[in-house]
């Protein structure tokens, strides 16, 4: 047996081995200090502990230069990659700032290696810089070798258009995207000195109270998310993206942007209800006018100081005519400023046209940079770095969106369909778990106890949610329906006057639907963990009294559903949200358990 | 002789003209000898008109450079003089007797031999090198007036070297001269020390010298000069500087951890959750097992590194054997067959220890071990003891062991704590000042020790690099290796050492204060089912390892929940209420309801069958039948409600993976 534990308890003084360990970096001693709220791990990831006092100090600084990775309750995990630290030094950040910040704020020591490549990083920023002069762009190499790699690498070559010097390049201006993108993956970011297009004035104020005369101010998140996007209209800012919680006010960020700079706007959104949203949230929270604002959509071609469309116009083409004719939208007027709404949602050809369009500032707004084909880094590299970020959680303990309860109800799959499931092939298994048709009688109790609610049911497939529609006689809301009906439906639920929906994957982004508290999905898109996120958004909206919210979603037991729904639910667990796992098996008391959840 | 020519004035006057050529002209020279050894044939080269130019090469008629035939016995001297550098302060007794053997003969050896007790234990050699290092035989040679009277201590030499007084009056200038000198004589010089002297008289003096083992002659290794001087330790001790008392250092970069108890944490940690295999002969552990325990090891800097003088294998080898010391592995197994290294239960409870409790215990245990084992491989005693002092010894005692204990703690017990100091500094202080086996040893005295593979009494030399050894020894391998010392780099590249408070527990455990232990919780775990460890906590760390994948070590995210390797506990009977107890004990905070629920949901999953004679499986209820056949239904046929027969289609270990992928545990009866 061991000896050591009674004598343990004596009191004589405080001592810690950690205090008397020391690390070696930057020729400092920097003690083990376990009250610190970081712990810098050897894969570049940085944990930093929310409950520790020296947390908002620590992540303000680690907020400049790693990138947000998951903000759940306790611990939120930040990354440094090589794009977080040259988007760093463009906002001047030295590498003693970073070494100092992490020294600083660790429990532990920081490991050498991660010390010694964020200083190999920032060595490679700034040997190449593009400027304009005499209105051409530049490429300007630091040396000569540097100058040879440029010469020699085939991708580079193609972007450039000869060179002045020996180490000056000429750069035709609608490379200037592709050439930095094409930079940063042969890991020498240039730093961008070209500047901006200013573009066509657009003048105007924000509104307080708003038109409709409801009191309106910007939130501090609001305000902190505008100003570190216009950096005081530096050349550091004025492209970027905004990282926001779903209901947390992005449009009002995106508006306060464009009052900082006071230039014409092209506003690009996912679909026409949210054209409609932004157009009257810019009437609502600032001083234009209907017809300063123009909408570009499948029904009206306008074209004006602030110009709202949507991805699926501009991408659009005939199938007589391959080419996407909307696109020239972005080169006829003289927009000075471009904000990509639900950046995620980026499609491949306006990645392409954004690439030409970086003598225009950009800003792109999400909630969850998430893209299942792993292009977010395109997403910084051609908008620009990430500006904001915050985390659910903080938000909603500051009451900016309400609190949301995650459930997640497992049903067990009828006896009479487990022998089709268990011969139907993998896709078709899945379809068959969603559509699970014992999940319709669990809706049907939820909204039965959710009674003095607002209810969205969001399902995948048409035929599940018509069915649930007609058992329940609630409307449903599909892509097939006229953009006036969708229009007129959500107007009514807005209103109160529906108090349960059905909706389709047409409302699984940027609808604002403020009184809707409860979301019970039926059905989703695989494993994708942007869609349950932006599915849990269309209820966070703060809401008046409690400020809670209900999602629910419904899955198929033991079957790869199950597997889905754990795949869709890290975005969420990610940002803290802990889903509750109910059982339900025949004969289950569902009111006794339900009345309890509600 | 073997590789000194016998005529002398042609020596020295190849090695003057040597000198002659630039440093690359000397080096290619010598790299033309190697590669003419090799082949016989070379190619036409600019490269060697320097040595043309010189006449050190020739071209014959086919105009490949040659070495002139003549200059050929002087090339080979070169060669040797090249392979035993003397002169670059890396010269031991064992670099002498490397001498000795490439260039004097058996006979002149045994002459040399003259009054020495050389046969005794055939450590012939080891009595004549350590007579020719030694400094009073130098000075018996200064002091000797007439040549006659040296060589007759000599009787077994047949040729006189010294063919008249003042030849030998020579030899005992340039000697003096040498040991007068900051560094060796250039050989060129030599001949300006007797402006007046025929060259004849002075390639004698040289000679007699260098027969002698007076002077030698070496090539310095920097530039390939040839030089000649005084075996070097006995220069370097002529003018040693007086040892000053160390003096506080300020520390630049400081290392301070306790490699040893993070070490066998890693590896008691690592045992715990999976037996670490023993090679079949006994010795070791499986280079597989070892590779898989590197990553975890603490990152330590390379100048740190140096002083613990370890491996990445060799610290953990050192880990297990001090695990296996103090009983926290056992081996199970039999010899030869599946033999392993499990975690024994002290071990476990070790593990459940603070980090401050471990390493005192690690101390504690050090100090009264060696209170009951003998210090050092003592030659009454046929195997060595372990020792902390230092596990492998450089010498050998008889009857020292508790005084050489108390020795060594003495000269650290009162250096004040957490203050630096020079570590050479130190030593030289300790060495020269402080040390007792100056005092005690004697060839006549009772207590003896020896140098490690002698039993020759060691010379005052070796006692002092005997001590500078086990203190430097003591230093790395006892007190920095467990965390009793910091180490740090000072400015100017040296190191320094500082005591911490640890160090009592070896020095001075009447003074060592026990630590108020904190017991603040430090796991996390996450809602996306990671486990983030905020301090280390190895307890933690072999209970949470049953049933969760490693993604990191020490601290910061080290485990996740997976569905897979829940799977893989319940496989190995580790039920869901042991997972959600331990998580529940161990975690801050209530374990996030997701996680909670896919744990029980996983394990909900998991079935077990049996696989029986023949191909046939046996489920324990429909429910697994049905989902063996619907997950996996092209590899079994149904036999009956809970029989399934497999299909010749797949090996069966492909079968059983893919069952365990769908939380089926597959039994063998």
């Amino acid at each position: 047996m061991l000896d050591v534990s009674p004598p343990f308890s004596i009191q004589h003084t405080t001592f810690n081995i950690n205090n008397l360990a020391f690390n070696i970096t930057f020729g400092k001693m920097a003690t083990i200090n376990p009250s610190n709220p970081l712990i810098v791990q050897g894969d570049y990831t940085v944990l930093a502990e929310v409950d520790s006092p020296g947390f908002t100090a620590a992540r303000n600084r680690l907020v400049r230069f790693a990138e947000l990775i998951k903000s759940p309750e306790y611990i939120h995990t930040y990354r440094i990659t090589p794009l977080s630290i040259w988007n760093a030094c463009a906002s001047g950040i030295s590498k003693h700032e970073i070494g100092d910040a992490l020294e600083e704020y660790s429990k532990y020591p920081v490991p050498e290696h991660v010390l010694a490549q964020i200083g190999d990083y920032i060595s490679r920023y700034g040997r190449l810089k593009i400027l304009k002069e005499e209105g051409r762009l530049i490429l300007d190499a630091e040396d000569r070798r540097l100058a040879r790699e440029i010469e020699n690498d085939k991708t580079l070559r193609k972007l450039i258009d000869g060179n002045i010097s020996p180490t000056r390049f000429i750069v035709p201006a609608v490379n200037r995207g592709r050439i930095k993108q094409a930079l940063i993956k042969a890991g020498y970011p240039a730093e961008d000195m070209a500047g901006y297009t200013e573009g066509n004035p657009l003048l105007f104020t924000l509104r307080s109270p708003s038109l409709s005369g409801a009191p309106f101010e910007l939130r501090s998140y609001q305000r902190q998310a505008a100003d570190s996007f216009h950096a005081g209209g530096s050349p550091q800012g004025g492209s970027g993206v905004i990282v926001l919680p779903c209901g947390a006010g992005k449009t009002i960020v995106g508006i306060s942007c464009m009052e900082k700079l006071q230039t014409s706007t092209l506003i690009l959104t996912t679909g026409t209800t949210a054209v409609k949203q932004w157009k009257s949230e810019l009437i609502d929270k600032t001083t234009l006018t209907e017809d300063q604002i123009g909408e570009y959509t499948g029904e009206k071609k306008e074209i004006r100081g602030a110009t709202l469309s949507t991805y699926q116009i501009m991408t659009y083409r005939s199938k007589k005519d391959p080419d996407f004719k909307h696109l020239s939208l972005f080169e006829e007027q003289n927009f000075g400023l471009i904000i990509y709404d639900e950046v995620h949602m980026l499609p491949a050809p306006i990645f392409q046209i954004t690439a030409g369009l970086q003598a225009r500032r950009r800003l792109g707004l999400t909630a969850t940079l998430v893209r299942e084909d792993n292009r977010e880094d395109d997403v910084f590299a051609l908008i620009g770095p990430k500006k904001m970020d915050s985390p659910w959680k903080e938000l909603e303990s500051q009451g900016w969106i309400a609190c949301a309860a995650c459930c997640e109800i497992r049903i067990p799959l009828p006896e009479d369909l487990q022998v089709l499931y268990a011969v139907a092939e993998r896709r078709k298994k899945f379809r068959i778990a969603s559509e699970n048709p014992r999940k319709i009688d669990i809706v049907r109790r939820l909204i039965s106890n959710h009674e003095h609610h607002q209810i969205l049911v969001i399902g995948l497939y048409l035929e599940q949610l018509r069915t649930i529609s007609e058992e329940m006689n609630i409307p449903v809301i599909t892509g097939k329906m006229s953009q006036t009906n969708r229009d007129d439906l959500y107007r009514r639920f807005r209103a109160g006057e529906i108090r349960c929906m059905a909706v389709s994957k047409v409302a699984n982004f940027a609808i604002d639907l403020p009184d809707a508290s409860v979301a019970i999905q039926i059905s989703g898109t695989f494993g994708s963990r942007q869609e349950e996120a932006q599915r849990l958004g269309r209820i966070l909206r703060p809401k008046p009294g409690e400020n809670q919210a209900h999602f629910y979603t419904l899955v198929t037991k033991d079957t790869i559903e199950q597997d889905f729904a754990l795949n869709r639910q890290l975005f969420l667990c990610e940002q803290g949200y802990a889903y509750e796992i109910r059982d339900e098996g025949i004969g289950s008391n569902f009111g006794h358990q339900f009345s309890d959840w509600a | 002789m073997y590789n000194l020519p016998s005529d002398w004035i042609q020596l020295i006057d190849f090695l003057e003209k040597w000198n002659g050529l630039s440093a690359r002209g000397r080096r290619l020279f010598l790299n033309f000898k190697k590669e003419c050894s090799k082949s016989k044939t070379s190619k036409p080269d600019h490269r060697f008109a320097e040595l043309v130019d010189a006449g050190f090469l020739i071209q014959n008629s086919k105009k490949t450079p040659e070495i002139r035939e003549d200059l050929k016995p002087y090339a080979d001297t070169l060669s040797v003089m090249e392979k035993i550098p003397l002169f670059d302060g890396k010269a031991d007794k064992n670099l002498l007797s490397v001498y000795l053997d490439a260039h004097f003969r058996y006979s002149h050896k045994r002459a040399l031999e003259t009054g020495l007790n050389c046969n005794y234990g055939g450590f012939g050699t080891d009595i004549l090198v350590r007579e020719l290092a030694n400094p009073g035989r130098l000075d018996d040679f200064l002091e000797t007036r007439s040549y006659s009277d040296w060589e007759r201590r000599y009787s077994k030499c047949e040729i006189e070297f010294f063919d008249t007084e003042e030849i030998f009056g020579m030899t005992q200038t340039l000697v003096r001269h040498c040991l007068e000198k900051q560094n060796p004589l250039h050989v060129g010089r030599i001949c300006k020390l007797f402006p007046d002297k025929e060259t004849v008289k002075i390639s004698k003096a040289v000679s007699a010298g260098v027969y002698y083992a007076l002077l030698f002659l070496a090539l310095r290794t920097s530039d390939l000069e040839s030089r000649a001087g005084v075996w070097p330790s006995i220069f370097q001790r002529a003018r040693r500087s007086k040892p000053v008392k160390p003096r506080q250092a300020t520390p630049e970069t400081v290392f301070s951890r306790s490699v040893l108890m993070e070490d066998m944490t890693h590896a008691a940690v690592q045992a715990c959750l999976e037996p670490l295999r023993i090679k079949l002969d006994g010795n070791g552990i499986y280079q597989r097992d070892l590779k898989q325990l590197e990553p975890g090891l603490v990152q330590v800097p390379p100048w740190v590194n140096d002083l613990f003088d370890c491996s990445a294998s060799g610290r953990l080898e050192k880990a297990v054997q001090f695990l296996r010391l103090f009983n926290l592995i056992e081996y199970k197994g039999s010899p030869g067959k599946n033999r392993r290294i499990e975690t024994s239960d002290d071990g476990r409870r070790w593990l459940d220890l603070s980090e401050t409790q471990r390493v005192i215990f690690i101390l504690e245990r050090m100090r009264r071990h060696n209170e009951r084992n003998v210090a050092f491989e003592d030659v009454d005693h046929s195997e060595r003891s372990f020792d902390y002092l230092n596990p492998y010894p450089p010498m050998r005692s008889i009857g020292l062991d508790k005084n050489l204990r108390r020795w060594i703690a003495d000269a650290f017990k009162n250096i004040p704590l957490d203050t630096f100091y020079k570590i050479d500094t130190f030593l030289y202080h300790e060495k020269l000042q402080n040390n007792p086996l100056l005092k005690i040893a004697g060839p006549d005295d009772l207590i003896q020790v020896y140098v490690k593979n002698s039993l020759i009494p060691p010379d005052e030399e070796d006692l002092e690099n005997i001590w500078e050894t086990l203190i430097y020894q003591f230093l790395g391998s006892s007190l920095a290796y467990t965390g009793a010392a910091s180490v740090s780099a000072l400015k100017d590249g040296s190191l320094a050492f500082a005591l911490t408070d640890l160090s009592r527990y070896l020095l001075n455990p009447e003074k060592a204060r026990r630590p108020v232990e904190d017991k603040t919780p430090s796991v996390l775990i996450q809602p996306d089912f990671e486990i983030i460890f905020l301090s280390p906590s190895p307890g933690a760390e072999r209970r949470i390892g049953r049933f969760a994948e490693r993604i990191g070590y020490h601290i910061g995210a080290m485990f996740k929940i997976t569905k897979a390797s829940i799977f893989q506990a319940a496989g190995a009977g580790v039920t869901c209420e042991t997972v959600l107890n331990t998580l529940d004990r161990i975690a801050i905070g209530p374990i996030p309801a997701n996680v909670k629920g896919e744990i029980i949901g996983w394990f909900e999953q998991f079935k077990c069958v049996r696989i029986e004679s023949g191909n046939q499986i046996r489920c324990d209820d429909r429910t697994t039948t049905r989902l063996i056949l619907t997950a996996l239904g092209d590899h079994f046929k149904p036999v009956s409600d809970c029989i399934l027969r497999i299909r010749n289609t797949a090996p069966k270990k492909t079968i059983t993976q893919k069952l365990m992928g769908i939380g089926v545990f597959v039994k063998t009866e």
